[in-house]
């Protein structure tokens, strides 16, 4: 991650992120990429293979569900949401992250 | 994550593949459009939007390709993909396929054959409850000459450097049994060997044991039919009752619903059948079927031969019976021996010391074994030849492995191209060694397959082999599952074996010049056949190992077979009678004397004779002798065998006489007492002196001199061939104790057992309910003595031809595809002036430098090999040493002229190239 240039997605943190943006509400693979862009204000990029991967990943752990439906311009998309599992994963993600990341803001500061 | 959905949802994608890749597509369509239509939102064009919609994606495809490489069915997938290629690799190269499956068959078939056998002779449990709970109690001595004899009828071998036996007297049972220690649960057998049984008014003989009751609960037994019989059942004055096994209720009594309650006539005495012993079951002794179960407690009623002076409960100094029980629930062997022990001294000391009073002895010891597999008679019996022989096999499997390794390798380098062509594309080295080793894995695991069904069909043959017509040996040898366990892993140590060589260089090799050369295998150049060589060599040496082994084992059946037995053994007729107890004294002597009178008045009947024990066959006969003017100086030293004979034995066996006259049928229970003594005997005991004559006492404490030696015979074998003659006295039948079956040898003038049809009907009209057993020839019995030593001379000749055969193929396809690389530099050889000759001179100081260093390398490790095994091979030779120098020249001599033979048709091949077509080639 550098201060100008946005770069992939920290190894492990892929699925946390796309479990936050499911948690807002359902959402196809594109729009999910493009949150994850705008969440981060174009820090991250996300590459679509590790996308669909992820997406296969989390759906064979239980954590996701997905249906297709009609996008809003009446086109069938794939939407993602999440799971009463994956609803709990990310609150434990989520907590064990701000822990670890205020750690390391703490050494990092001293 | 859950296991299951992960199995489940793989599976799915793997099963409804189709299904899985139109969602994928369809999901990066609608992602790619989803993005175009959000780029023309923003004002571009479609065209424009598409195109930058593609570019942020990357390549469709690699995105896909990702998704499908993640899961555990991705692998599975390259596995199956590996497999495939694998498979038609191997379709279009048939004559390799054939010749690598077949040479892995042939090993890898051998080795499972053997070790069903050892499966079913030292692994299988016994088929009752917990049978690794089971003990065998087991007396043990020092193994010293002075160990005095008890009085036993059981097994007993030298292990561990002392003597270890069976047989136990039944105070020692009862008192261990009524302490409680170390056993939950015990149960002592005697076996009664074939015993007359006479049901629905025919007689015939079943193989029986005397049990005490605990049988049942101690191996956890439940009828199959009615009850078993009970401790009450088992006490002296009870009503007599028996149990037989399942299969000799289904072939006797037709499986009888209403089997219990019938009444059998068991060894004379009327027994009333209680129950069916559950199917599967058919003693603690594996490879023998008890057919039928008494009480113990009935001995004195069906077997009172033991001994009828004394009462065999009582007695400690009659050590009849085999001992087995249960370990108590966390209790180890070694704890129960030593509570045991405490109760078992005493015994013991006190029945050596009624044998042998006022001499002080080692007391002999308790020692428990394990009873998982039963008594252990079969193992003993037949685990070394068997670890031999799987040594052997071992070794031909190696030879197969190298033939394998060779082919291999020789088409590893004419895949070069293919190779090159596969890395350039981008296969990673592993992804080849995975290829490759898939490719072996596949060979071997088809000569397994194969080989498995060549196991199946050749431990039947080898059971068929061993076991002696007389006394066939019942064994299951089914692929049960430890049995394809161990052949399913020789097949993956076999791919490994072989396959890791080949693999290891076409992941190595280098591609550009692979990729260069236009005709695979053009050049020489940097492909030695180094591995090839190696290979060669090691095949030329374990070959030798093998031929060595099958010279050992030849030269002692010939060694064997030109023993002076001492007697003749062509044209007797042998057979035995088991008369039933109820036949006491004299009747039973008289019926024995009249049978052989009668055979001796049948046409065709040169003489006939009778005789307790049969020669070189079931075992042999000791007794106590005392000699006056003999100075005895141990215990043993007054030990010689008996024979108790019929008039005329020594003419029938045409033993020849030496001084003296043979027995008639004169010398009865009430004529004076004689003897005939053979050239052992006299050496030992009459050294100097005449035995002719001289009176001698037969029998344990301080018998009578009251028998005079009427005779001297040559030395002839007696228990064993390869045994040196001992010293034997034959005593006249009607002069012998209570004989309770009889053996006859018939010296006919034709065919001996043409004769045996009237020799039925003659005994049938003395008495029809004795029946008549163990027909065959003495011819026979010679020829079965030898049986083991035969089987091995001719399985170690096949291994070794066998080996010979692979390592020629190997000799002779690293030579041909050598000259066949080399056809070039052979050409320009020979358009430089190189004569045939030179050429042929050429190739073969090459075969004979494999040869060599195989043979140099074979010789020390031949010798070791039987060094390291001598303690298995050495009971198994006869007449040589397992260092046998004759034995290993004539092997190295052997496989010398063979191999060269194999080496000479491509040596001649490269005489012959034509310089003009070699050169052309190019």
């Amino acid at each position: 991650m550098g201060e100008k240039t946005s770069g992939d997605v920290v190894q492990g943190t892929l699925d946390m992120l796309i479990l936050k943006t499911l948690a807002l509400e359902p959402m196809h693979g594109y729009g999910i990429a493009v949150r994850i862009e705008q969440m981060s204000r174009n820090v991250f990029r996300v590459n679509a293979g590790s996308l669909f991967v992820a997406f296969k990943r989390l759906q064979r752990e239980g954590l996701i569900k997905s249906e297709w439906q009609a996008s809003e311009n009446n086109r069938q998309a794939k939407y993602y949401s999440l799971t009463a599992r994956g609803r709990k994963q990310l609150e434990r993600e989520a907590e064990s992250w701000q822990r670890q990341a205020a750690a390391i803001a703490e050494i990092l500061k001293a | 994550m859950s296991l299951m959905r992960s199995i489940v949802d793989g599976l799915r994608s793997l099963v409804r593949k189709k299904n899985g890749e139109s969602q994928l597509d369809r999901e990066v369509q609608s992602f790619l459009e989803i993005s175009a239509r959000e780029k023309m939102h923003a004002g571009m064009s479609r065209a424009d939007a598409m195109r930058a919609a593609r570019m942020e994606i990357g390549s469709a495809d690699a995105v896909k390709e990702d998704v499908r490489a993640w899961g555990w069915e991705a692998r599975v997938e390259t596995v199956w993909q590996d497999l495939r290629f694998a498979g038609r690799t191997l379709r279009k190269n048939p004559s390799f396929t054939a010749v690598a499956v077949l040479s892995l068959a042939l090993g890898i078939g051998a080795n499972t054959a053997i070790f069903t056998l050892i499966d079913s002779v030292l692994l299988k449990p016994l088929p009752v409850k917990n049978a690794k709970e089971l003990v065998v109690f087991e007396w043990w001595a020092p193994l010293s000459s002075t160990f005095p004899r008890l009085w036993m009828s059981g097994n007993s071998w030298a292990e561990d450097g002392k003597n270890v036996g069976t047989p136990l007297p039944y105070p020692a049972f009862a008192a261990m049994r009524a302490s409680q220690r170390g056993v939950a649960d015990m149960f002592a057998i005697s076996e009664m060997g074939r015993t007359n049984v006479i049901a629905d008014g025919g007689a015939d003989l079943a193989l029986a044991d005397m049990a005490t009751a605990g049988i049942f609960n101690t191996l956890g037994l439940r009828p199959a039919v009615g009850r078993f019989y009970s401790e009450e059942d088992d006490r002296a004055g009870a009503a007599p009752v028996c149990v037989i096994s399942y299969g000799y209720w289904q072939r006797r009594f037709g499986a009888d619903p209403n089997i219990s309650g019938k009444q059998i006539i068991l060894s004379g005495a009327p027994v009333v059948i209680a129950g069916v012993m559950p199917a599967g079951f058919d003693g603690v002794e594996p490879g023998e079927r008890v057919d039928v179960w008494a009480p113990l407690a009935l001995q004195p009623l069906i077997e009172p031969y033991l001994d009828q002076t004394v009462s065999m409960f009582t007695a400690t100094n009659h050590w009849w019976l085999i001992v087995m029980g249960r370990l108590k629930p966390g209790v180890s062997r070694a704890e129960a021996e030593t509570q045991l022990n405490a109760v078992f001294t005493p015994v013991a000391k006190e029945g050596l010391y009624a044998r042998h009073p006022g001499e002080q002895y080692a007391i002999p010891g308790l020692q428990l074994s394990s009873g998982a597999q039963g008594l252990g008679g079969l193992g003993r019996t037949y685990s070394r030849p068997l670890f031999v022989l799987m040594g052997l096999v071992g070794m031909v499997l190696l030879i197969a492995c190298a033939n394998v390794a060779n082919l291999l390798l020789a088409r590893g380098t004419a895949r070069q191209r293919e190779i090159g062509v596969r890395r350039s594309l981008g296969a990673s080295s592993g992804r080849l060694v995975r290829q490759f080793l898939t490719e072996s894995l596949l060979l071997a695991v088809g000569g397994g397959a194969l080989g498995c069904a060549l196991a199946n069909w050749g431990s039947q043959v080898l059971l068929a082999m061993i076991s002696p017509a007389t006394h066939p040996l019942y064994l299951e040898l089914s692929l049960n599952a430890r049995v394809l366990a161990f052949s399913l892993g020789l097949c993956i140590l076999t791919a490994l074996l072989f396959g890791i060589a080949p693999a290891w260089r076409a992941a190595r090799a280098d591609l550009t010049p692979a990729l260069r050369q236009g005709s695979p295998g053009a050049g020489a150049a940097g492909l030695k056949l180094g591995w090839g060589k190696t290979l060669v060599v090691m095949q030329v040496a374990m070959s030798l190992v093998l031929l060595f082994g099958a010279a050992l084992f030849v030269r002692t059946l010939v060694n064997l077979r030109h023993i002076q037995a001492g007697f003749e053994a062509d044209h007797v007729l042998i057979f035995g009678l088991r008369p039933s107890s109820n036949y006491k004294e004299p009747a039973l002597k008289a019926l024995y004397a009249e049978v052989q009178e009668r055979l001796t008045t049948l046409p065709g009947v040169i003489s006939a004779t009778a005789s307790w024990h049969l020669i070189v066959h079931d075992g042999q006969r000791g007794n106590q002798v005392f000699v006056p003017g003999y100075q005895v100086e141990s215990g043993r030293d007054r030990s010689v065998h008996l024979m108790p004979a019929g008039p005329d034995f020594f003419a029938t066996m045409r033993i020849p006489m030496l001084r003296g006259r043979d027995f008639t049928a004169r010398d009865t229970a009430n004529s004076p007492k004689v003897l005939v003594i053979n050239e052992a005997f006299a050496r030992k005991y009459f050294a100097g002196r005449d035995p002719m004559g001289q009176r001698i006492g037969l029998g344990g404490e301080n018998p009578k001199p009251d028998a005079e030696i009427i005779g001297i015979v040559r030395d002839a074998k007696y228990g064993s061939l390869r045994e040196d003659a001992p010293p034997t006295v034959y005593q006249p039948l009607q002069q012998a104790s209570e004989i309770p079956y009889m053996n006859y040898e018939v010296h006919t003038a034709g065919d001996p057992l043409a004769l045996m049809p009237t020799v039925r009907s003659m005994v049938a009209s003395v008495d029809a309910k004795v029946p008549i057993y163990g027909v065959q020839t003495q011819e026979n019995l010679v020829r079965e003595a030898l049986m083991q030593e035969r089987l091995f001379a001719k399985l170690t000749s096949f291994l070794g031809a066998l080996a010979l055969v692979l390592a020629c193929v190997g000799l002779y396809g690293t030579l041909s595809y050598a000259v066949a690389r080399r056809t070039r530099e052979i050409g320009i050889r020979m358009a430089l002036g190189a004569k045939q000759f030179d050429v042929l001179g050429m190739v073969l100081r090459e075969t004979l430098v494999l040869i060599a260093a195989g043979i140099v390398i074979g010789i020390p490790a031949a010798l070791g090999a039987t060094r390291l095994a001598s303690k298995f091979i050495a009971d198994l030779l006869y007449g040589l040493k397992p260092m046998d120098v004759a034995s290993i020249a004539a092997a190295a001599a052997l496989l010398a002229i063979v191999a060269m033979c194999a080496g000479a048709v491509p040596a001649r091949r490269a005489a012959n190239v034509d310089p003009l077509v070699a050169l052309r080639d190019e």
